[in-house]
């Protein structure tokens, strides 16, 4: 119970359904001792703690508040730091929604005896076990949840996998939720100016980012104060006049690099993943769809045998971005997922002189 | 539900709600008026303050109640004269929070918990005159703490000794030697909104509260009247026996499940069992005790309701995470402890089932 609407609604259908029902909330960062300006957005804060807990007294269920800092350190903060660091684009929520919640908090809610994790996510869970998209695609968070292993599956509710979010919002007025009318979280729950690179620096102050912006020809363009501002496919922040649109292409952290190029080399026909989670693993025939970012669209797709399972995009994608994840879909069911390494592959109607076969990382 | 929590409040003592609630009734009056609704109430708050200057070997005149243990800890940090201040590193925050504020020195403590006597001379050399603030008994490990030796290291050193005794009420006999003792009224069996702080006669006291003449000018505010009878009578009652032969049942049966005991070598308050299970938090481990219907504490817990890391445990050079503390009083039975005991084997065996089932941790 993070003290936002989808969680608390999840305890109260659960709770209506005869559920026996125990309140956790996650304490993932040393909150600041006061309480937060009214209408600000934080999640995970003091006052998101004492909301949970009147929507846990409101529900007359047990509430206990788990301590998982040192857990949301290594597997979110460490992680989104050391992957900015190595030049790839981290994705927070997956660590923490699909690695922190269904690994750590799921293993703590067995210890106390409960048989389920119920949570707030817009997924489904069906009995095989298998991970579906929600009913509402626009809220479908799947994207995040991919890493959710077949036993973290077979311990898991998603209550709200068949609701709208106008519809949780009711069901929250309906039974009197004092979060019905709370905003959404933002995207960084832990940078709450949203200013990573800052984050960055006063995480790391021994290491600088600063360095050359270049072109594809290697020809010193610019100077950049820190190649984690930048993400594959970013125009924002160059700073270069070029007299032509210019996009980051690549990111090379052992030289600081920031390698910049027009748009058409920035698109590829396949992918190149890491550390892979199959709950299904596809026969290299069979189209499935993959998705390269949240709520991004569904791309078709094949899967390479072997244990590196190239992906081979059916229509090509542009700026993928290393770091972020790739999750395989086969309808509506999430197949497994993988962290993303680099694109492959030139566009197939650009011109095979100007750009390389594979980039590599 | 069984209650093993009294180191945080105690259940009433009957008889200590019986003298209370007239007074939240027919004798509501201010002890203060001048006119005969005012009479009985303030009879009962002179007939308290005979108790608990009774109990702790004060004059009544010298003892000023207060909202609570906290507000007396305060008023002995601020208001007494303290050329220079000492505290155990593992006082009750309401003590540490003030004395850090105040620029106070901090004593080491022993593995143990107790205070660390020789670090305290040597301190006390290089600040002769000074306040020193050491409490009675820990209330997270229960340790007892030597304060007949730290008087009188406190008295060659020609400085002041103020003892938090919160967790002695209901517990142990009071102290001898002090120059300002707090006493809390909840942790005793009275109720919630009254504690006291004693002065050794004579002692010099500046008001941190101003605006009324009550408590003789040193604490000015209308006295909760229900909350210090039932202090008083608290104080006044006979200490549960057979606590410690309880507490030591649950002791055996945390040590089989293989718990380290905390403060197992130091002397201690005869109803508290702190204890760390290796590998396990203890907020884990109270979480599961809740669920089975035991009330059981970390020790310390912050805003949030999160545990705190102890900062106890950490000065005794212990894991500040990993402790449970389980606190007994006069409502405990011998059923209970049993129902205790096997629960706490269920929660600690299915905590490190799972845990081998399931190796995720980050």
């Amino acid at each position: 119970m993070s003290g936002g609407v989808d969680s608390s609604v999840t305890a109260g259908l659960l709770v209506e359904a005869g559920y026996e029902v125990i309140g956790v909330h996650m304490k993932l960062h040393a909150a600041p001792a006061v309480a937060a300006p009214e209408g600000s957005k934080t999640c995970c804060g003091l006052d998101d703690a004492l909301d949970a807990r009147r929507v846990a007294d409101r529900l007359g269920i047990p509430f206990h508040v788990m301590d998982l800092q040192e857990a949301f350190q290594k597997a979110v903060i460490d992680d989104l730091v050391n992957t900015y660091i190595g030049g790839a684009t981290p994705n927070p929520c997956i660590q923490c929604n699909g690695v922190l919640k269904f690994r750590v908090l799921l293993s703590r809610a067995l210890a106390l005896g409960a048989k389920k994790l119920a949570t707030g996510h817009y997924a489904r869970v069906t009995p095989e076990p298998a991970l579906r998209t929600a009913v509402d695609t626009d809220k479908d968070q799947t994207y995040f949840l991919f890493p959710m292993t077949p036993k973290a599956l077979e311990h898991t509710l998603f209550p709200l996998g068949g609701l709208s979010k106008g519809e949780v919002r009711e069901h929250a007025r309906r039974m009197g939720l004092t979060t019905a009318e709370k905003p959404e979280s933002q995207e960084i729950c832990f940078i709450p100016d949203q200013d990573h690179t800052g984050f960055i620096a006063r995480s790391r102050p021994e290491t600088s980012g600063a360095g050359e912006i270049v072109d594809e020809e290697g020809r010193v363009v610019g100077r950049h104060d820190g190649y984690w501002r930048f993400t594959v496919g970013q125009r924002r922040g160059l700073n270069v006049s070029l007299g032509r649109r210019v996009y980051v292409r690549r990111i090379e952290p052992a030289t600081r690099r920031v390698v910049i190029s027009g748009p058409d080399a920035l698109w590829s026909s396949g992918i190149d993943a890491a550390r892979w989670i199959w709950h299904e693993r596809p026969s290299p025939d069979e189209v499935v769809q993959v998705r390269i970012r949240h709520q991004g669209g569904l791309l078709p797709a094949r899967i390479g045998a072997g244990a590196s399972s190239a992906i081979t995009l059916l229509r090509d994608a542009w700026a993928i971005a290393p770091g972020q994840a790739v999750v395989v879909y086969r309808g509506d069911r999430v197949l497994g997922g993988a962290w993303i390494r680099s694109g492959t592959g030139a566009r197939r109607a650009s011109e095979p002189a100007r750009v390389q076969r594979s980039e590599g990382m | 539900m069984i209650y093993l929590d009294y180191n945080a409040t105690s259940p009433p003592r009957p008889a200590a709600l019986d003298r209370a609630l007239p007074f939240l009734t027919e004798h509501f009056g201010n002890p203060s008026s001048t006119h005969g609704m005012a009479r009985g109430p303030a009879a009962a708050v002179e007939r308290a303050r005979d108790e608990v200057a009774a109990w702790c070997g004060g004059r009544p005149a010298d003892v000023i109640f207060t909202s609570g243990a906290t507000e007396a800890n305060h008023l002995a940090l601020r208001g007494l004269p303290r050329p220079a201040l000492l505290v155990s590193a593992v006082e009750h925050p309401s003590v540490l929070a003030p004395a850090r504020a105040l620029g106070a020195c901090v004593v080491p403590v022993t593995p143990d918990g107790v205070v660390d006597m020789e670090a305290l001379a040597a301190l006390l050399r290089e600040r002769p005159g000074g306040l020193v603030s050491v409490m009675a008994a820990n209330n997270e490990t229960g340790a007892v703490q030597p304060i007949a030796a730290v008087a009188a290291a406190v008295r060659s050193a020609g400085g002041l000794l103020h003892v938090d005794a919160s967790q002695l009420g209901g517990r142990l006999p009071a102290p001898t030697d002090w120059d300002a003792l707090t006493v809390s009224g909840h942790k005793a069996g009275g109720l919630k909104g009254a504690g006291a702080l004693v002065l050794r006669p004579g002692l010099a006291l500046a008001p941190q509260q101003l605006g009324g003449s009550q408590e003789r000018g040193r604490r000015a505010g209308t006295v909760d009247v229900p909350a210090v009878v039932a202090l008083g009578c608290a104080l006044s009652l006979p200490t549960p026996t057979g606590l410690a032969a309880l507490r030591d049942r649950l002791q055996r049966a945390a040590t089989i499940l293989g718990a380290r005991v905390t403060s197992e070598h130091a002397p201690r308050l005869p109803n508290t069992l702190h204890v760390t299970f290796s590998g396990l938090p203890g907020e884990a481990v109270v979480a599961g005790l809740d669920l089975e219907g035991v009330c059981a504490s970390t020790g310390s817990a912050c805003a949030s309701g999160a545990s705190e890391p102890s900062h106890v445990i950490e000065a005794m050079g212990g894991d500040p995470a990993a402790g449970v503390r389980l606190s007994l009083g006069w409502k405990t039975t011998p059923e209970e402890i049993e129902v205790a005991c096997a629960a706490l084997s269920s929660v600690v065996t299915r905590h490190r089932e799972v845990a081998e089932e399931f190796s995720w941790n980050v």
